[in-house]
Protein backbone atom coordinates (compact mmCIF):
# COMPACT_ATOMS: atom_id res chain seq x y z
CA UNK A 1 0.00 0.00 0.00
CA UNK A 2 2.75 2.46 0.91
CA UNK A 3 4.70 1.16 -2.08
CA UNK A 4 1.72 1.96 -4.31
CA UNK A 5 1.61 5.47 -2.90
CA UNK A 6 5.33 5.96 -3.45
CA UNK A 7 4.99 4.67 -7.02
CA UNK A 8 2.18 7.14 -7.66
CA UNK A 9 4.33 10.00 -6.35
CA UNK A 10 7.21 8.90 -8.55
CA UNK A 11 4.95 8.72 -11.61
CA UNK A 12 3.68 12.23 -10.96
CA UNK A 13 7.11 13.77 -10.47
CA UNK A 14 9.13 11.81 -12.97
CA UNK A 15 8.87 14.49 -15.67
CA UNK A 16 10.22 17.14 -13.31
CA UNK A 17 13.05 14.80 -12.35
CA UNK A 18 13.85 14.05 -16.00
CA UNK A 19 13.86 17.75 -16.86
CA UNK A 20 16.21 18.40 -13.93
CA UNK A 21 18.49 15.56 -15.04
CA UNK A 22 18.69 17.01 -18.55
CA UNK A 23 19.71 20.41 -17.17
CA UNK A 24 22.17 18.78 -14.75
CA UNK A 25 23.67 16.81 -17.66
CA UNK A 26 24.05 20.04 -19.63
CA UNK A 27 25.68 21.64 -16.59
CA UNK A 28 28.16 18.78 -16.17
CA UNK A 29 28.97 18.75 -19.88
CA UNK A 30 29.62 22.48 -19.74
CA UNK A 31 31.73 22.07 -16.59
CA UNK A 32 33.80 19.35 -18.21
CA UNK A 33 34.19 21.52 -21.27
CA UNK A 34 33.08 18.93 -23.81
CA UNK A 35 32.42 20.35 -27.24
CA UNK A 36 29.14 18.53 -27.59
CA UNK A 37 27.20 21.70 -28.02
CA UNK A 38 29.77 24.13 -29.41
CA UNK A 39 27.44 26.82 -30.59
CA UNK A 40 24.79 26.76 -27.92
CA UNK A 41 25.41 27.91 -24.40
CA UNK A 42 22.72 29.18 -22.11
CA UNK A 43 23.45 32.43 -20.25
CA UNK A 44 25.88 31.69 -17.42
CA UNK A 45 26.82 28.28 -18.79
CA UNK A 46 30.04 29.26 -20.56
CA UNK A 47 32.79 26.63 -20.22
CA UNK A 48 36.13 27.68 -18.84
CA UNK A 49 38.85 25.09 -19.41
CA UNK A 50 41.19 26.80 -16.95
CA UNK A 51 38.66 26.78 -14.10
CA UNK A 52 39.43 24.62 -11.07
CA UNK A 53 36.58 22.09 -10.59
CA UNK A 54 34.15 23.03 -7.74
CA UNK A 55 36.23 26.12 -6.98
CA UNK A 56 36.03 28.22 -10.13
CA UNK A 57 33.91 27.93 -13.26
CA UNK A 58 30.20 27.72 -13.70
CA UNK A 59 29.40 24.43 -11.99
CA UNK A 60 28.91 25.32 -8.32
CA UNK A 61 26.81 28.46 -8.82
CA UNK A 62 24.67 27.00 -11.55
CA UNK A 63 24.23 23.77 -9.62
CA UNK A 64 22.65 25.74 -6.77
CA UNK A 65 20.36 27.65 -9.13
CA UNK A 66 19.20 24.53 -10.96
CA UNK A 67 18.71 22.62 -7.70
CA UNK A 68 16.67 25.44 -6.18
CA UNK A 69 14.35 25.32 -9.21
CA UNK A 70 14.18 21.53 -9.04
CA UNK A 71 13.39 21.48 -5.30
CA UNK A 72 10.69 24.15 -5.65
CA UNK A 73 9.08 22.46 -8.66
CA UNK A 74 9.07 19.12 -6.87
CA UNK A 75 7.58 20.48 -3.63
CA UNK A 76 4.88 22.47 -5.37
CA UNK A 77 3.99 19.64 -7.75
CA UNK A 78 3.37 17.27 -4.87
CA UNK A 79 1.24 19.70 -2.87
CA UNK A 80 -0.41 22.28 -5.14
CA UNK A 81 -0.78 19.61 -7.82
CA UNK A 82 -3.22 17.64 -5.66
CA UNK A 83 -5.17 20.79 -4.75
CA UNK A 84 -5.49 22.03 -8.33
CA UNK A 85 -6.76 18.67 -9.59
CA UNK A 86 -9.01 18.28 -6.53
CA UNK A 87 -7.51 14.85 -5.88
CA UNK A 88 -6.64 15.48 -2.23
CA UNK A 89 -10.11 14.30 -1.16
CA UNK A 90 -9.70 11.10 -3.18
CA UNK A 91 -6.23 10.47 -1.76
CA UNK A 92 -7.04 11.38 1.84
CA UNK A 93 -10.08 9.14 1.93
CA UNK A 94 -7.84 6.09 1.52
CA UNK A 95 -7.76 4.18 4.81
CA UNK A 96 -4.31 5.30 5.89
CA UNK A 97 -3.49 7.90 8.54
CA UNK A 98 -3.19 11.31 6.96
CA UNK A 99 0.25 11.94 8.42
CA UNK A 100 1.43 8.66 6.98
CA UNK A 101 0.18 9.59 3.51
CA UNK A 102 1.95 12.93 3.66
CA UNK A 103 5.09 11.31 5.07
CA UNK A 104 5.22 8.96 2.07
CA UNK A 105 4.87 11.96 -0.24
CA UNK A 106 7.71 13.77 1.56
CA UNK A 107 10.00 10.76 1.65
CA UNK A 108 9.46 10.05 -2.02
CA UNK A 109 9.99 13.67 -3.04
CA UNK A 110 13.05 14.10 -0.84
CA UNK A 111 14.55 10.82 -2.07
CA UNK A 112 13.98 11.85 -5.68
CA UNK A 113 15.66 15.20 -5.07
CA UNK A 114 18.58 13.65 -3.20
CA UNK A 115 19.22 11.01 -5.88
CA UNK A 116 18.87 13.32 -8.88
CA UNK A 117 20.84 16.22 -7.41
CA UNK A 118 23.64 13.93 -6.22
CA UNK A 119 24.29 12.63 -9.73
CA UNK A 120 25.81 15.81 -11.26
CA UNK A 121 28.11 16.28 -8.25
CA UNK A 122 29.26 12.67 -8.40
CA UNK A 123 29.80 12.66 -12.17
CA UNK A 124 31.61 16.00 -12.17
CA UNK A 125 33.75 14.94 -9.17
CA UNK A 126 34.51 11.60 -10.81
CA UNK A 127 35.69 13.46 -13.94
CA UNK A 128 37.69 15.94 -11.84
CA UNK A 129 39.33 13.09 -9.90
CA UNK A 130 40.37 11.31 -13.08
CA UNK A 131 44.02 12.13 -13.92
CA UNK A 132 44.85 14.05 -17.11
CA UNK A 133 41.37 15.41 -17.66
CA UNK A 134 42.17 18.97 -16.60
CA UNK A 135 45.18 21.10 -15.74
CA UNK A 136 44.41 21.81 -12.08
CA UNK A 137 44.62 20.06 -8.74
CA UNK A 138 41.68 18.16 -7.28
CA UNK A 139 40.94 17.03 -3.75
CA UNK A 140 37.66 15.45 -2.67
CA UNK A 141 37.39 18.11 0.01
CA UNK A 142 36.84 20.61 -2.83
CA UNK A 143 33.36 19.08 -3.35
CA UNK A 144 32.25 19.86 0.20
CA UNK A 145 30.67 23.21 -0.68
CA UNK A 146 28.59 21.53 -3.41
CA UNK A 147 27.47 18.83 -0.96
CA UNK A 148 26.69 21.54 1.57
CA UNK A 149 24.40 23.31 -0.89
CA UNK A 150 22.91 19.98 -1.95
CA UNK A 151 21.94 19.07 1.62
CA UNK A 152 20.74 22.60 2.45
CA UNK A 153 18.30 22.64 -0.44
CA UNK A 154 16.21 19.92 1.20
CA UNK A 155 14.86 22.83 3.29
CA UNK A 156 13.81 24.59 0.08
CA UNK A 157 11.98 21.44 -1.03
CA UNK A 158 10.16 21.25 2.32
CA UNK A 159 9.43 24.99 2.23
CA UNK A 160 7.93 24.67 -1.25
CA UNK A 161 5.83 21.70 -0.14
CA UNK A 162 4.55 23.62 2.87
CA UNK A 163 3.81 26.68 0.74
CA UNK A 164 1.77 24.53 -1.62
CA UNK A 165 -0.06 22.78 1.18
CA UNK A 166 -1.00 25.60 3.51
CA UNK A 167 -4.05 27.61 2.64
CA UNK A 168 -3.58 31.33 2.33
CA UNK A 169 -5.75 34.13 1.12
CA UNK A 170 -3.09 35.56 -1.11
CA UNK A 171 0.06 34.23 -2.73
CA UNK A 172 2.43 36.33 -0.59
CA UNK A 173 1.20 34.64 2.58
CA UNK A 174 1.35 31.20 1.04
CA UNK A 175 4.93 31.68 -0.16
CA UNK A 176 6.14 32.75 3.27
CA UNK A 177 7.42 29.26 4.30
CA UNK A 178 9.32 28.90 1.03
CA UNK A 179 10.89 32.35 1.37
CA UNK A 180 11.78 31.69 5.02
CA UNK A 181 13.25 28.25 4.31
CA UNK A 182 15.26 29.55 1.33
CA UNK A 183 16.52 32.56 3.28
CA UNK A 184 17.53 30.50 6.30
CA UNK A 185 19.18 27.81 4.17
CA UNK A 186 21.23 30.56 2.54
CA UNK A 187 22.07 32.26 5.83
CA UNK A 188 23.31 29.12 7.54
CA UNK A 189 25.86 28.65 4.74
CA UNK A 190 27.88 31.34 6.49
CA UNK A 191 28.04 29.49 9.83
CA UNK A 192 31.52 28.40 10.91
CA UNK A 193 32.24 24.65 11.07
CA UNK A 194 29.27 24.10 8.75
CA UNK A 195 29.19 20.33 9.09
CA UNK A 196 28.61 20.81 12.81
CA UNK A 197 26.66 24.04 13.35
CA UNK A 198 25.25 24.49 9.87
CA UNK A 199 24.11 20.90 9.53
CA UNK A 200 22.67 21.00 13.05
CA UNK A 201 20.71 24.16 12.22
CA UNK A 202 19.55 22.60 8.95
CA UNK A 203 18.34 19.45 10.69
CA UNK A 204 16.40 21.54 13.21
CA UNK A 205 14.91 23.62 10.38
CA UNK A 206 13.89 20.51 8.45
CA UNK A 207 12.32 18.95 11.53
CA UNK A 208 10.34 22.14 12.16
CA UNK A 209 9.23 22.29 8.51
CA UNK A 210 8.21 18.61 8.48
CA UNK A 211 6.28 18.98 11.74
CA UNK A 212 4.56 22.04 10.28
CA UNK A 213 3.67 20.16 7.10
CA UNK A 214 2.16 17.28 9.09
CA UNK A 215 0.26 19.73 11.30
CA UNK A 216 -1.15 21.67 8.34
CA UNK A 217 -2.02 18.44 6.50
CA UNK A 218 -3.98 17.27 9.52
CA UNK A 219 -5.79 20.52 10.28
CA UNK A 220 -6.42 22.31 7.02
CA UNK A 221 -9.72 22.21 5.16
CA UNK A 222 -9.79 20.24 1.92
CA UNK A 223 -12.74 22.12 0.52
CA UNK B 1 -31.47 0.34 14.79
CA UNK B 2 -28.09 2.02 15.41
CA UNK B 3 -27.11 5.30 13.81
CA UNK B 4 -24.23 5.19 11.35
CA UNK B 5 -23.99 8.96 10.89
CA UNK B 6 -24.54 11.34 13.77
CA UNK B 7 -23.78 15.04 13.76
CA UNK B 8 -24.02 17.29 16.80
CA UNK B 9 -24.51 20.99 16.10
CA UNK B 10 -22.10 20.79 13.21
CA UNK B 11 -21.24 24.33 12.18
CA UNK B 12 -18.88 25.85 9.67
CA UNK B 13 -17.98 29.47 9.14
CA UNK B 14 -15.93 30.72 6.21
CA UNK B 15 -14.89 34.13 7.43
CA UNK B 16 -18.06 35.68 8.81
CA UNK B 17 -20.33 33.60 6.55
CA UNK B 18 -22.06 30.65 8.16
CA UNK B 19 -22.13 27.86 5.58
CA UNK B 20 -23.50 25.10 7.81
CA UNK B 21 -25.46 26.10 10.89
CA UNK B 22 -25.82 23.71 13.85
CA UNK B 23 -26.57 20.63 11.80
CA UNK B 24 -28.03 17.80 13.88
CA UNK B 25 -28.48 14.72 11.80
CA UNK B 26 -28.93 11.01 12.45
CA UNK B 27 -28.83 8.43 9.71
CA UNK B 28 -29.80 4.95 10.83
CA UNK B 29 -28.13 1.81 9.51
CA UNK B 30 -29.70 0.61 6.25
CA UNK B 31 -31.24 3.99 5.39
CA UNK B 32 -30.93 5.58 1.96
CA UNK B 33 -30.84 9.25 2.89
CA UNK B 34 -31.27 11.98 0.29
CA UNK B 35 -29.42 15.09 1.39
CA UNK B 36 -30.93 17.96 -0.55
CA UNK B 37 -30.48 21.64 -0.98
CA UNK B 38 -30.03 24.25 -3.63
CA UNK B 39 -26.58 25.22 -4.89
CA UNK B 40 -24.41 26.62 -2.09
CA UNK B 41 -26.85 25.38 0.57
CA UNK B 42 -23.92 23.79 2.42
CA UNK B 43 -24.36 20.13 1.40
CA UNK B 44 -20.78 19.54 0.24
CA UNK B 45 -19.28 21.32 3.25
CA UNK B 46 -21.48 19.29 5.61
CA UNK B 47 -20.46 16.05 3.90
CA UNK B 48 -16.79 16.99 4.01
CA UNK B 49 -17.09 17.74 7.72
CA UNK B 50 -18.71 14.35 8.23
CA UNK B 51 -15.70 12.76 6.53
CA UNK B 52 -13.08 14.81 8.35
CA UNK B 53 -11.99 16.68 5.22
CA UNK B 54 -13.15 20.03 6.60
CA UNK B 55 -12.72 21.05 10.23
CA UNK B 56 -15.95 22.19 11.86
CA UNK B 57 -15.95 25.64 13.45
CA UNK B 58 -18.17 24.12 16.11
CA UNK B 59 -19.80 20.78 16.84
CA UNK B 60 -18.75 17.34 15.68
CA UNK B 61 -19.66 14.45 13.45
CA UNK B 62 -19.48 10.75 14.20
CA UNK B 63 -19.32 7.88 11.75
CA UNK B 64 -19.76 4.40 13.20
CA UNK B 65 -19.62 6.03 16.62
CA UNK B 66 -16.17 7.52 16.07
CA UNK B 67 -15.34 11.21 15.78
CA UNK B 68 -14.86 11.78 12.06
CA UNK B 69 -11.91 14.12 12.67
CA UNK B 70 -10.06 11.16 14.21
CA UNK B 71 -11.42 8.39 12.00
CA UNK B 72 -9.22 5.30 12.21
CA UNK B 73 -8.19 3.65 8.92
CA UNK B 74 -10.24 0.53 9.83
CA UNK B 75 -13.40 2.62 9.97
CA UNK B 76 -12.51 4.73 6.94
CA UNK B 77 -12.17 1.48 4.97
CA UNK B 78 -15.87 0.82 5.75
CA UNK B 79 -16.89 4.08 4.05
CA UNK B 80 -17.05 4.78 0.33
CA UNK B 81 -16.99 8.41 -0.68
CA UNK B 82 -17.77 9.72 -4.13
CA UNK B 83 -16.68 13.33 -4.12
CA UNK B 84 -18.39 15.93 -6.25
CA UNK B 85 -16.94 15.97 -9.77
CA UNK B 86 -15.40 12.49 -9.33
CA UNK B 87 -11.79 13.56 -8.76
CA UNK B 88 -9.43 10.85 -9.96
CA UNK B 89 -5.85 10.92 -11.20
CA UNK B 90 -6.28 11.82 -14.83
CA UNK B 91 -2.92 10.40 -15.90
CA UNK B 92 -3.90 6.93 -14.71
CA UNK B 93 -5.63 4.40 -16.90
CA UNK B 94 -8.77 2.74 -15.56
CA UNK B 95 -6.69 -0.37 -14.80
CA UNK B 96 -4.04 1.69 -13.01
CA UNK B 97 -6.71 3.41 -10.90
CA UNK B 98 -7.98 -0.03 -9.84
CA UNK B 99 -4.44 -1.25 -9.10
CA UNK B 100 -3.72 1.93 -7.14
CA UNK B 101 -6.85 1.67 -4.99
CA UNK B 102 -6.90 -2.10 -4.38
CA UNK B 103 -3.95 -2.44 -1.94
CA UNK B 104 -5.64 -0.15 0.61
CA UNK B 105 -8.57 -2.52 1.16
CA UNK B 106 -8.34 -6.03 2.56
CA UNK B 107 -11.95 -6.73 1.50
CA UNK B 108 -11.50 -5.68 -2.13
CA UNK B 109 -13.95 -7.46 -4.43
CA UNK B 110 -12.16 -7.75 -7.73
CA UNK B 111 -15.01 -9.62 -9.40
CA UNK B 112 -17.43 -6.83 -8.58
CA UNK B 113 -15.09 -4.23 -10.08
CA UNK B 114 -14.76 -6.31 -13.23
CA UNK B 115 -18.54 -6.71 -13.41
CA UNK B 116 -19.13 -2.97 -13.07
CA UNK B 117 -16.41 -2.03 -15.55
CA UNK B 118 -17.74 -4.60 -18.03
CA UNK B 119 -21.31 -3.44 -17.48
CA UNK B 120 -20.33 0.14 -18.30
CA UNK B 121 -18.03 -1.07 -21.13
CA UNK B 122 -15.08 0.80 -19.69
CA UNK B 123 -11.79 -0.21 -21.30
CA UNK B 124 -9.06 -0.87 -18.70
CA UNK B 125 -6.46 0.84 -20.87
CA UNK B 126 -8.36 4.09 -21.32
CA UNK B 127 -6.79 7.13 -19.68
CA UNK B 128 -9.09 8.61 -17.07
CA UNK B 129 -8.32 12.08 -18.41
CA UNK B 130 -9.84 11.08 -21.73
CA UNK B 131 -13.05 9.65 -20.29
CA UNK B 132 -16.29 11.59 -20.33
CA UNK B 133 -17.76 12.89 -17.06
CA UNK B 134 -20.23 10.00 -17.05
CA UNK B 135 -17.50 7.40 -17.52
CA UNK B 136 -15.44 8.97 -14.73
CA UNK B 137 -18.49 8.71 -12.48
CA UNK B 138 -18.76 5.03 -13.40
CA UNK B 139 -15.09 4.41 -12.59
CA UNK B 140 -15.54 6.23 -9.28
CA UNK B 141 -18.56 4.07 -8.47
CA UNK B 142 -16.65 0.88 -9.27
CA UNK B 143 -13.73 1.95 -7.06
CA UNK B 144 -16.08 3.02 -4.28
CA UNK B 145 -18.11 -0.17 -4.02
CA UNK B 146 -15.28 -2.66 -4.60
CA UNK B 147 -14.15 -2.70 -0.95
CA UNK B 148 -17.69 -3.72 0.03
CA UNK B 149 -18.32 -0.60 2.14
CA UNK B 150 -21.02 -0.47 4.79
CA UNK B 151 -21.62 3.23 4.26
CA UNK B 152 -21.67 5.10 0.96
CA UNK B 153 -21.50 8.88 0.95
CA UNK B 154 -22.15 10.24 -2.50
CA UNK B 155 -21.82 13.96 -3.11
CA UNK B 156 -23.95 14.86 -6.09
CA UNK B 157 -22.85 11.76 -8.01
CA UNK B 158 -24.97 12.50 -11.07
CA UNK B 159 -23.98 16.15 -11.41
CA UNK B 160 -23.19 16.99 -15.02
CA UNK B 161 -24.30 13.64 -16.43
CA UNK B 162 -26.78 13.47 -19.27
CA UNK B 163 -30.18 11.87 -18.68
CA UNK B 164 -29.33 8.46 -20.10
CA UNK B 165 -26.02 8.11 -18.26
CA UNK B 166 -27.66 9.37 -15.09
CA UNK B 167 -30.42 6.80 -15.34
CA UNK B 168 -27.90 4.04 -16.02
CA UNK B 169 -25.75 5.17 -13.10
CA UNK B 170 -28.74 5.20 -10.76
CA UNK B 171 -29.94 1.80 -11.93
CA UNK B 172 -26.53 0.41 -11.02
CA UNK B 173 -26.61 2.21 -7.69
CA UNK B 174 -30.06 0.77 -6.93
CA UNK B 175 -28.82 -2.74 -7.78
CA UNK B 176 -25.87 -2.30 -5.45
CA UNK B 177 -28.12 -0.98 -2.69
CA UNK B 178 -30.63 -3.79 -3.07
CA UNK B 179 -27.95 -6.42 -3.16
CA UNK B 180 -26.35 -5.40 0.09
CA UNK B 181 -28.73 -3.22 2.07
CA UNK B 182 -26.09 -0.65 2.87
CA UNK B 183 -26.45 2.77 4.45
CA UNK B 184 -26.29 5.50 1.85
CA UNK B 185 -26.23 9.26 2.18
CA UNK B 186 -26.38 11.00 -1.12
CA UNK B 187 -26.68 14.63 -1.96
CA UNK B 188 -28.30 15.85 -5.11
CA UNK B 189 -30.44 18.57 -6.47
CA UNK B 190 -31.97 16.29 -9.10
CA UNK B 191 -35.08 15.38 -7.22
CA UNK B 192 -36.23 12.64 -9.57
CA UNK B 193 -33.08 10.70 -8.66
CA UNK B 194 -33.70 11.14 -4.96
CA UNK B 195 -37.35 10.18 -5.20
CA UNK B 196 -36.39 6.89 -6.82
CA UNK B 197 -33.86 5.77 -4.24
CA UNK B 198 -34.19 7.67 -0.95
CA UNK B 199 -36.42 6.54 1.85
CA UNK B 200 -35.62 9.57 3.97
CA UNK B 201 -34.63 13.10 3.06
CA UNK B 202 -33.02 16.09 4.68
CA UNK B 203 -33.16 19.55 3.14
CA UNK B 204 -30.59 22.20 3.88
CA UNK B 205 -31.67 25.79 3.31
CA UNK B 206 -28.85 28.30 3.69
CA UNK B 207 -26.91 25.88 5.85
CA UNK B 208 -29.83 25.08 8.18
CA UNK B 209 -31.50 21.67 8.17
CA UNK B 210 -35.13 22.57 7.56
CA UNK B 211 -36.47 19.13 6.70
CA UNK B 212 -35.58 15.69 8.04
CA UNK B 213 -38.27 13.11 7.48
CA UNK B 214 -39.33 10.16 5.30
CA UNK B 215 -39.64 11.16 1.64
CA UNK B 216 -43.37 10.44 1.54
CA UNK B 217 -43.96 12.46 4.70
CA UNK B 218 -42.36 15.51 3.09
CA UNK B 219 -44.44 15.18 -0.06
CA UNK B 220 -47.62 14.81 2.00
CA UNK B 221 -46.73 17.80 4.17
CA UNK B 222 -46.54 20.30 1.33
CA UNK B 223 -49.69 21.44 -0.44
CA UNK B 224 -50.28 24.01 -3.09
CA UNK B 225 -53.57 25.84 -2.60
CA UNK B 226 -54.95 27.81 -5.53
CA UNK B 227 -57.60 30.41 -4.77
CA UNK B 228 -59.54 31.94 -7.67
CA UNK B 229 -61.58 35.11 -7.26
CA UNK B 230 -64.19 36.98 -9.30
CA UNK B 231 -62.45 40.18 -8.25
CA UNK B 232 -58.84 41.22 -7.71
CA UNK B 233 -57.24 38.73 -5.31
CA UNK B 234 -56.95 40.03 -1.75
CA UNK B 235 -53.83 39.56 0.37
CA UNK B 236 -53.62 36.24 2.22
CA UNK B 237 -52.88 36.78 5.92
CA UNK B 238 -49.76 35.43 7.62
CA UNK B 239 -50.34 32.13 9.35
CA UNK B 240 -48.39 29.18 10.66
CA UNK B 241 -47.36 26.84 7.86
CA UNK B 242 -47.45 29.42 5.10
CA UNK B 243 -44.23 28.99 3.12
CA UNK B 244 -44.92 31.07 0.09
CA UNK B 245 -47.70 33.05 -1.54
CA UNK B 246 -47.84 34.66 -4.92
CA UNK B 247 -50.45 36.39 -7.00
CA UNK B 248 -50.91 35.04 -10.52
CA UNK B 249 -52.64 37.60 -12.72
CA UNK B 250 -55.34 39.75 -11.17
CA UNK B 251 -57.60 37.20 -9.61
CA UNK B 252 -55.55 34.12 -8.68
CA UNK B 253 -53.60 33.43 -5.54
CA UNK B 254 -51.22 30.50 -5.09
CA UNK B 255 -50.21 29.43 -1.60
CA UNK B 256 -47.65 26.88 -0.48
CA UNK B 257 -48.55 25.47 2.90
CA UNK B 258 -46.86 23.02 5.22
CA UNK B 259 -49.33 20.76 7.04
CA UNK B 260 -52.51 21.99 5.33
CA UNK B 261 -55.37 21.80 7.82
CA UNK B 262 -58.81 23.23 8.75
CA UNK B 263 -57.32 26.47 10.03
CA UNK B 264 -55.85 27.13 6.58
CA UNK B 265 -59.13 26.22 4.86
CA UNK B 266 -61.08 28.55 7.13
CA UNK B 267 -58.64 31.39 6.41
CA UNK B 268 -58.96 30.74 2.67
CA UNK B 269 -62.77 30.60 2.87
CA UNK B 270 -62.84 33.86 4.82
CA UNK B 271 -61.56 35.59 1.68
CA UNK B 272 -64.66 34.34 -0.25
CA UNK B 273 -62.88 32.91 -3.31
CA UNK B 274 -64.80 31.50 -6.27
CA UNK B 275 -62.88 28.21 -5.91
CA UNK B 276 -60.30 26.56 -3.69
CA UNK B 277 -58.12 23.85 -5.23
CA UNK B 278 -55.77 21.88 -2.99
CA UNK B 279 -53.02 20.23 -5.08
CA UNK B 280 -50.57 17.48 -4.15
CA UNK B 281 -47.02 17.98 -5.34
CA UNK B 282 -44.36 15.54 -6.41
CA UNK B 283 -41.00 15.67 -4.61
CA UNK B 284 -39.42 18.01 -7.15
CA UNK B 285 -42.29 20.48 -7.07
CA UNK B 286 -42.50 20.28 -3.28
CA UNK B 287 -38.75 20.85 -2.96
CA UNK B 288 -38.80 23.82 -5.34
CA UNK B 289 -41.76 25.45 -3.66
CA UNK B 290 -40.37 24.81 -0.19
CA UNK B 291 -36.84 26.03 -0.82
CA UNK B 292 -37.75 29.12 -2.78
CA UNK B 293 -40.03 30.27 -0.02
CA UNK B 294 -38.88 32.67 2.68
CA UNK B 295 -35.83 31.57 4.66
CA UNK B 296 -37.86 31.22 7.83
CA UNK B 297 -40.30 28.71 6.42
CA UNK B 298 -41.72 26.05 8.71
CA UNK B 299 -39.35 23.15 9.36
CA UNK B 300 -40.55 19.60 8.75
CA UNK B 301 -39.30 16.85 11.04
CA UNK B 302 -40.92 13.49 11.33
CA UNK B 303 -41.47 12.95 15.04
CA UNK B 304 -40.00 16.32 15.99
CA UNK B 305 -36.54 17.77 15.46
CA UNK B 306 -33.67 15.27 15.77
CA UNK B 307 -32.29 17.12 18.78
CA UNK B 308 -33.74 19.46 21.35
CA UNK B 309 -30.97 21.94 20.57
CA UNK B 310 -31.62 21.70 16.86
CA UNK B 311 -30.95 25.00 15.20
CA UNK B 312 -33.26 23.87 12.44
CA UNK B 313 -36.07 24.95 14.66
CA UNK B 314 -34.58 28.35 15.26
CA UNK B 315 -36.23 29.79 12.24
CA UNK B 316 -39.59 28.20 12.78
CA UNK B 317 -42.46 30.45 11.86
Amino acid sequence: MLKTLAQKELRETILIALAALVVYAYLVITGIGLDLLPYFYLPGFYPDERAIPFVGGVFSGMFVLVSVGFAIALGLRQSVGESIRDTFVFLLHRPVRRQRLIAVKLLTGAALYLVCAALPILVYAWWAATPRTHASPFFWSMTLSAWQAYVSLTAVYLGAFLSGLRPGRWMGTRLWPLAAAGGLAWRIQALPCWWVWGLGALIIMNVVLTANILFVARNRDYS
Amino acid sequence: MSDVIVTHRLTKYYGSRCVVDSLNLRVARGTVYGFLGRNAAGKTTAIKMMLGMVQPSFGRAELFGEDSAELRPENRARIAYLAEGHPLYRWMTVGEAVRFTRPFYPTWNHELVDQILDHFELPRRAKIGRLSGGQRAQVSLALAVAPDPELLILDDPTLGLDTVVRRDFLESLIQIIQRRGRTILFSSHILGDVERVADRIGILVDGVLRVDCPTEHFKESIRKVVLKFDRPAPAFPDCEGLVHRRQVGESKLELILVGYRDEHRRLAESLSPRSIDVLELNLEEAFIEYTRGPKRSLPIFAGGPPDAEDAGTKGAA
